[in-house]
């Protein structure tokens, strides 16, 4: 976006070789130009030397290079330039005279040469100090996305991109650099083109780089919502040219990665031939492939693209149809954009407009989690109707039939996003920008879902169909001043930016359920027919909240002689949830850089190294609660009393009121190192990290009284993760036939909790989290101060008794019944975050084919299986379990034991997966002519994903969330989980 | 434009107001939409029922709400079995700890009632300071009797802790920040009975619609009785002497009446019984919080009673405690689901007396409780309220405190006259004598193996009479068989010292110390000034 400011920066610099004055007589002048080989456009930036010497200067804007005090006579002269091939010539220089020399590079597939979004503006990649990664659209995976995040998964180190669900509704789950909040916002900041919005809010193909600012040096210029990291979504433009029309598709169809083992309808019957407690209804169905499918997904995207003079547009449109592994589970989505370009008065005024809308459209009703349940513990020898042709029940507790669940709920939700902002640029004078950006955002949603008379619902508990309508709506506004002035005085260029940015937030929404219906033919569009109203027991809410968030923000971006960098933010920012006494706050942050590959020992000790850059920044950043009127004394109506005959709403406290509440503060040191050496063939960077999260919020149990409330949301706690993070990437191959880049991401964590204890406000050393579910009722994680967030915590099961009950260990280490374990005997049996993530990425071309291979793994955690905790138990014959309810236990007789969370059912987690690979053929100039002309780019591909993973563990999918259903407990395989799939996709992109 | 709303105002002002340098862009108040705040409230007269209603609310969820009272009273006692099911039950064991009484400072059950009573207690407090503050504007008459009313409340919430917790911390004073400290056992008594006798003048004397479910004068004497009769316990003192005179004045009073029907006091229409003196409302719609139903029904029940939430099938009673009735007394059949519950489609079960254990049972092992009423179209709330207090728990402490005063007969005239309902098929079983009073309990105290028998112990050798050296035992029985699941079975047990003492089920007697339970964890860990009950 401001690569300009840039430019012009550069075009000053005309950078001046460090050479002792000679005398006139004995030396003369190199003159020239540097071009790319390709474009033909002038290379700005690129150096000239003469190797041996010290001699040597910059290329300016226009491309052009003087070198004086060359001695007269043979020189060899190079141009060399980030990202490019160098090139030398030999020329002989007179004395007192000039020679021209003009060089055409070549580029090299290197990623340094970059330019990157910071926020508020773009810097080159090779100015960053701080911890900030980006990827462009040709690096992004191929394989259908779920969201902008899976574009990136696996290409940042740090970055853990986890998609814990098959669910086609459900997007991905990021963390960045470990658990930084307990009960925060766990998502990052997202920026499209500057204005918030989320990972889903424009189509993966209309992305043009994902920039993640990972360090708090970098992040901090965001402030109170920067802590778990910003990523910055630019959008593909195109600055004019001729009308294009660019057309991408593809059809994918997807399967169930992994089925579980569930007995059958024979081995129902063998076992009750052996005496087991089964029934036999007399049927054989095979509940798993009655719910499930393999549906076909599909995905269009058109844009075009062109413009004249000062105008240019960019316009898409795009339309998915997702389908997932459960009938009836689809998803529908359709979004358009428009960005219009107008430039006037030679450039002065920038005048951009975007309109961006998108409708969402999903099938809502069945909860899939629960059907998936149902289907698993369904007894196989059961039908699936009964001879009435009605949905077979038993009455069982908590046994329904899945199919009914499936096909007996009907409903949709139409989401309707629509964002229209503008941005008008102005410079008054060279070198002062000033830009104004106003937009806002409007999303809403309404849905409705009903049960026929078939459901449950009706046939079990009597309610005459269920019928129930929701609408929310949410609107934004956003208004950011900035300017940007970009001064330079000799060897010293700077850019300083200072801005003010407002937004407000408001929400609300209405819902209602009836019940009672004379017929259920209307669905949920006439809900006054149902009976419940009258009743008292249809139910009917609304609710609206607000909040505003306002910031003042300067930042300084300085280099010498593109040697020293150093970088420095300030935001002042504003929050209205918080507490009176805290509602502004300071996030500073500064970042320095050595770039080592520009100084001259460097380059005559080792011309091998095409970049060396030391850097080290600081900030703080901030988090805020997800919620707002948290640090006002407030009162709400809660509870009925039935005072003189009358049910009457009682007044209760809403909570404690905080008004010290502010936000949690991270202050994150990082230091790293960029290189690329041999021709930049082998590059990539290093960073190591340590994140202190301070005034953590957590949600205090307080004695109630003096409190008014049970527990007060306070900013207690400290929190501290390290890090190291590593990116090796490596073109293998180089040729202009063939190429291979091979690129390798590692990244180490360890969290801690460092204390959640102050004066006014304690804890026991430790609190619970996760859970169970029932019939097992039980806590399944502890996190203890000074120990890392997610231990799981239970029984340690060591073996088991001739009666099939578990023997654990007990607080001591003996031996002892679990009969006779209490609370003090649970142990720490494993975690659940994983220490270590590492990924391995290839690319290679040959000729007109190209293949993509991503490779991904987690490693150092454990997982809590629920479905062999609940599922592999053969005393609980009323519902379905898994084949391995029958093998022993530790290799001694198999459970006879009720339900019960001990560490026999934790398993080590690590994984390795073949996440993606991509085939593809781009078209020849032939094929393009046998096409009439018209098409001048095509390319078609085959993709797979998640086509293998290598582990030990016994589950699905050894891919489960990080977070957990509370935030706090990584590692728990829900039992319920709906099933990751395997998919295969055939695709083509086209350019008119 | 659409999107132009009255909210873009401020943000083009804003944006005009920068050039200029205005304020209006740093304003940061906060606008509740859905929030009562004590800047937009001014409560007035009509307000009081919503600002008295959280003094009394947190009885529901304390009573019969998921690990309510009903269950620390009731699984922790003889009566009672909460054992694992087919389809669970174990919970971690919480169940079978409340039973063995092998709990610890984190069961979740006495945590609870800690929780709510503290609850209800501070919302009296706060309440109390803005009437005596004047934020809550009150006139006339209830200008005494609300404070009184309020008083009392709090006294009932400090009976229960003083029974369960004994060592508790006394807070009155809303506006006091400091970490409350503990009081004595002793103190607390004291405290609660004080309370109790001050309000008593002040009390409203009314009863019927204007003061269902409120504490009136009636239910703080009944109240008071109670505190009196478990004096001995609670401070070593007994006070029957005065037990006898406060459940007279609620005798001559002539305003409440044993009901014909025992099941009367527990029907869904239980609001109108003249039985019950306090009750804790609740409803299906409006107070939603009753779920024991759901705890001790069995799924396939739903067939059975045409309900319309599926029981989750876990409390039943001990078949120890199912043999001491009297087979013609109608109580057992009255409190107790037994035999076979089919509906046509033959959902359902045979519901038999025999238990194997506590960790495995089958559905139809021991009777559920159906004493609370259970009619179709039941959902997860039952509308049934529960009596805190009746008047046959008035009549029987009487009884109880002239037996312990030597007055046998007398007392057996009592116990006949609550008894008279209950034998219809035989009424002549109906009388007891002072005599029959002193005896020892029938209860067979002991161990209730795998295969029904009671015996020493597991594999042991079987007991009978294991209740016989019971002193007023047979009242201890009497006691049981009225007040079955109404929470009273704990401090019934504790005072005629078999709690801590008898083997019964799958329970051994672990200590005296028992008899009080652990200070909850979530207490101790945010309130310093507290020491753990000794033992724990």
């Amino acid at each position: 976006m401001r690569t300009w400011i840039f430019r012009l920066t550069i075009a000053v610099a005309f950078a001046v070789a460090i050479v002792t004055p000679a005398s006139a007589q004995q030396t003369g002048e190199i003159t020239g130009t540097v071009r790319d080989s390709a474009s033909g456009q002038p290379l700005p930036g690129a150096q000239i030397l003469i190797p041996g010497s010290r001699l040597g200067t910059t290329v300016n804007a226009l491309g052009q290079y003087t070198l004086r005090n060359v001695p007269a006579g043979q020189a060899t002269v190079r141009a060399q330039r980030l990202g490019y091939a160098f090139a030398e010539r030999t020329v002989t220089v007179p004395a007192g005279g000039s020679v021209t020399v003009d060089f055409t590079v070549s580029a090299r597939a290197v990623l340094l040469n970059k330019v990157v979004a910071v926020g508020y503006g773009t810097q080159k990649e090779e100015q960053i100090t701080s911890a900030v990664a980006s990827v462009d659209a040709k690096d992004f995976n191929q394989a259908p996305a779920k969201d902008a995040a899976s574009l990136i998964s696996g290409k940042i180190p740090g970055l853990a991109v986890t998609a814990p669900t098959g669910d086609p509704r459900a997007g991905t789950e990021i963390s960045l650099r470990g658990v930084t909040t307990l009960i925060g916002p766990t998502s990052p900041l997202v920026l499209i083109d500057g204005v918030p919005g989320d990972l889903n809010t424009v189509a993966p193909q209309d992305i043009d780089q994902i920039s993640v600012l990972k360090d708090a040096s970098a992040a901090a210029i965001y402030g109170s919502r920067a802590s778990n990291g910003v990523v910055l979504i630019t959008t593909k433009r195109y600055d004019g040219g001729a009308p294009t029309i660019r057309y991408d598709a593809y059809v994918s169809r997807s399967t169930i990665y992994k089925r579980p083992d569930f007995l059958t309808a024979a081995d129902y019957r063998s076992l009750i031939g052996q005496g087991y407690d089964f029934q036999d209804f007399g049927t054989t169905t095979d509940w798993q492939s009655a719910v499930l499918r393999s549906p076909i997904s599909s995905r269009q995207n058109v844009s075009l693209t062109g413009g004249s003079g000062a105008t240019s547009y960019t316009a898409s449109f795009n339309y998915e149809d997702t389908q997932g592994i459960f009938d009836r589970s689809d998803k529908r989505s359709m979004t358009a954009r428009i960005n219009l370009n107008q430039s006037m008065f030679a450039d002065r005024l920038r005048a951009e407009f975007n309109m961006l809308t998108g409708i969402n459209d999903q099938f809502i009703g069945p909860d899939y989690n629960y059907i998936w349940r149902q289907t698993l513990i369904r007894n196989p020898t059961d039908s699936t109707m009964d001879a009435s042709g009605a949905y077979t029940e038993r009455g069982t507790y908590f046994y329904t039939n899945p199919l009914g669940l499936l096909n007996t709920n009907n409903g949709t939700d139409e989401g309707r996003d629509m964002r229209l902002n503008g941005t008008l640029k102005y410079s008054p004078i060279d070198k002062l920008n000033l830009s104004l950006l106003a937009g806002t955002e409007r999303y809403s949603d309404l849905s409705g879902s009903a049960t026929t008379f078939q459901n449950v619902a009706t046939t079990q508990s009597g309610l005459n169909g269920t019928a129930n309508r929701g609408t929310g709506s949410s609107t934004d506004h956003i208004l950011e001043l900035t300017g940007t002035y970009t001064p330079t005085f000799g060897d010293h260029h700077a850019t300083l930016l200072g801005g003010y940015s407002y937004q407000d937030f408001e929400d609300e929404g209405f819902s209602a359920y009836n019940y009672g219906f004379p017929t259920d033919l209307f669905g949920y569009n006439q809900l006054q027919q149902g009976s419940a109203l009258t009743g008292g027991q249809a139910s009917m809410s609304s609710y609206k909240t607000s909040y505003k968030l306002i910031g003042y923000f300067t930042r300084l971006n300085y280099d010498w002689q593109n040697r020293f960098l150093l970088n420095g933010s300030l935001r002042y920012e504003g929050n209205s949830r918080f507490g009176a006494a805290h509602k502004w706050g300071m996030f500073p942050a500064i970042s320095a850089g050595w770039r080592l590959a520009n100084e001259q020992f460097v380059r005559r000790a080792a011309p091998w190294i095409n970049e060396l850059k030391l850097r080290v920044g600081y900030g703080v950043t901030g988090i805020a609660p997800t919620s707002s009127y948290l640090s006002l004394t407030s009162f709400t109506y809660r509870n009925k009393f039935l005072y003189n005959g009358q049910w009457v709403q009682g007044l209760e406290p809403a909570r404690n009121p905080n008004p010290d509440l502010r936000w949690e503060r991270k202050s994150e040191i990082n230091t790293g190192i960029d290189y690329a050496v041999l021709d930049s063939r082998l590059n990539g960077s290093l960073d190591v990290y340590q994140r202190d999260t301070r005034d953590m919020l957590y949600n205090y149990s307080v004695p109630v009284p003096p409190y008014l409330y049970g527990s007060i949301l306070a900013n207690v706690g400290h929190m501290s993760n390290k890090g190291i993070e590593a990116q090796v990437n490596f073109d293998v191959i180089r040729r202009p036939t063939a190429s291979w880049t091979t690129s390798v991401n590692w990244s180490r964590n360890s969290n801690r909790l460092v204390s959640l204890s102050n004066d006014v406000f304690q804890t026991a050393d430790f609190f619970y989290a996760g859970y169970t579910g029932e019939p097992i009722q039980q806590s399944t994680h502890r996190i203890d101060i000074g120990g890392p967030v997610g231990n799981f915590y239970g029984y340690k099961s060591v073996d088991i008794d001739t009666a099939g009950h578990w023997i654990v260990l007990d607080s001591a280490g003996n031996r002892i019944s679990i009969d006779d374990a209490k609370e003090k005997d649970k142990h720490v049996i494993g975690n659940g975050l994983p220490k270590q993530y590492l990924s391995w990425n290839n690319s290679a071309r040959y000729r007109n084919w190209d293949l993509n291979v991503n490779m991904r793994g987690a490693f150092g955690f454990q997982i809590l299986n629920f479905q062999r905790m609940f599922y592999e138990n053969p005393t609980i014959t009323q519902y379905n379990m898994l084949k391995s309810a029958f093998d022993n236990v530790y290799g001694k007789r198999p459970v006879n034991y009720d339900l019960a969370y001990v560490s026999y059912y934790i398993e080590n987690g690590d994984y390795w997966k073949v996440d993606n690979v991509t085939l593809g053929y781009t078209l020849g100039k032939g094929a393009l002519k046998l096409l009439g002309g018209a098409v001048s780019d095509a390319r078609l591909y085959v993709s797979g994903s998640n086509l293998l993973t290598i582990t030990g563990y016994k589950g699905l999918d050894p891919e489960v969330s990080t977070r957990g259903l509370d935030g706090l407990s990584p590692g728990n395989d829900q039992r319920d989980k709906y099933p990751t799939t395997r998919m295969f996709t055939t695709g083509l992109s086209v350019r008119f | 434009m659409r999107f132009l709303n009255s909210r873009s105002a401020p943000v083009l002002l804003c944006a005009a107001a920068l050039t200029v340098g205005g304020a209006a862009c740093h304003d940061l108040t906060e606008v509740p939409y859905t929030q009562v705040t004590d800047a937009n409230f001014h409560p007035t007269a009509k307000d009081l029922g919503s600002l008295i209603a959280p003094a009394y609310t947190p009885l529901r969820s304390l009573w019969m709400g998921w690990y309510g009272n009903i269950d620390t009273q009731e699984e922790s006692s003889d009566e009672l079995l909460t054992p694992v099911r087919p389809n669970g039950w174990y919970d971690g064991g919480t169940y079978i700890r409340m039973h063995q009484h092998r709990w610890d400072s984190h069961q979740g059950q006495p945590s609870s009632l800690w929780g709510n009573a503290f609850n209800g207690i501070n919302s009296v407090n706060r309440v109390l300071y803005q009437i005596e503050s004047g934020i809550v504007p009150v006139t006339g008459d209830a200008k005494v009797a609300i404070p009184a009313e309020l008083h009392a409340v709090r006294a009932y919430y400090y009976s229960l802790l003083l029974d369960n917790f004994g060592n508790v911390p006394i807070v009155t004073d809303f506006t006091a920040t400091d970490l409350p400290t503990q009081s004595t056992r002793q103190q607390v008594y004291d405290f609660v009975v004080k309370e109790l006798t001050d309000a008593l003048p002040n009390l409203s004397e009314a009863t019927g619609t204007a003061m269902y479910g409120r504490m009136n004068k009636w239910a703080a004497l009944a109240i008071l009785s109670r505190v009196y009769l478990n004096a001995e316990v609670y401070t070593g003192t007994p006070q029957y002497d005065k037990v006898i005179a406060t459940t007279q004045q609620i005798i001559d009073a002539n305003k409440y009446k044993l009901e014909a029907s025992y099941r009367a006091p527990f029907a869904r229409t239980n609001d109108k019984s003249v039985e019950n003196i306090w009750a804790v409302p609740y409803d299906a719609i409006n107070a939603r919080e009753s779920s024991f139903h759901m705890k001790t029904l069995k799924p396939e029940l739903r067939f059975v009673f045409n309900m319309q939430a599926q029981p989750w099938g876990g409390s039943a009673s001990n078949p120890q405690f199912i043999d001491t009735y009297d087979p013609a007394d109608k109580r057992l059949s009255d409190t107790w689901l037994m035999g076979p519950q089919f509906d046509n489609a033959g959902h359902g079960y045979n519901f038999v007396k025999f238990v194997p254990s506590i960790t495995k049972t089958d559905f139809n092992n021991g009777y559920p409780v159906w004493k609370y009423e259970i009619y179709a179209g039941e959902t997860g709330s039952s509308d049934v309220d529960y009596p805190i207090a009746r008047y046959a728990e008035v009549l029987m402490m009487k009884a109880e405190a002239l037996l312990r005063t030597g007055q046998a007969d007398a007392a057996a005239a009592i116990v006949t006259q609550v008894r008279q309902r209950d034998f219809p098929s035989d009424p002549t079983k109906a009388t007891v004598t002072g005599a029959q009073l002193q005896q020892g309990s029938v209860y067979n105290y002991g161990w209730s193996d795998t295969d029904g028998i009671v015996k020493t112990g597991p594999g042991g050798t079987p007991v009978t009479n294991g209740g016989a050296d019971v002193k007023y035992g047979r009242f201890l029985d009497e006691l049981g068989w009225e007040f079955a699941v109404e929470g009273h079975r704990r401090s019934d047990m504790i005072r005629f010292g078999v709690y801590t003492t008898k083997t019964w089920f799958n329970h051994v007697p672990l200590g005296d110390y028992h008899a009080l339970f652990a200070i909850p964890s979530g207490a101790l860990n945010t309130n310093t000034n507290l020491q753990q009950n000794p033992g724990y």
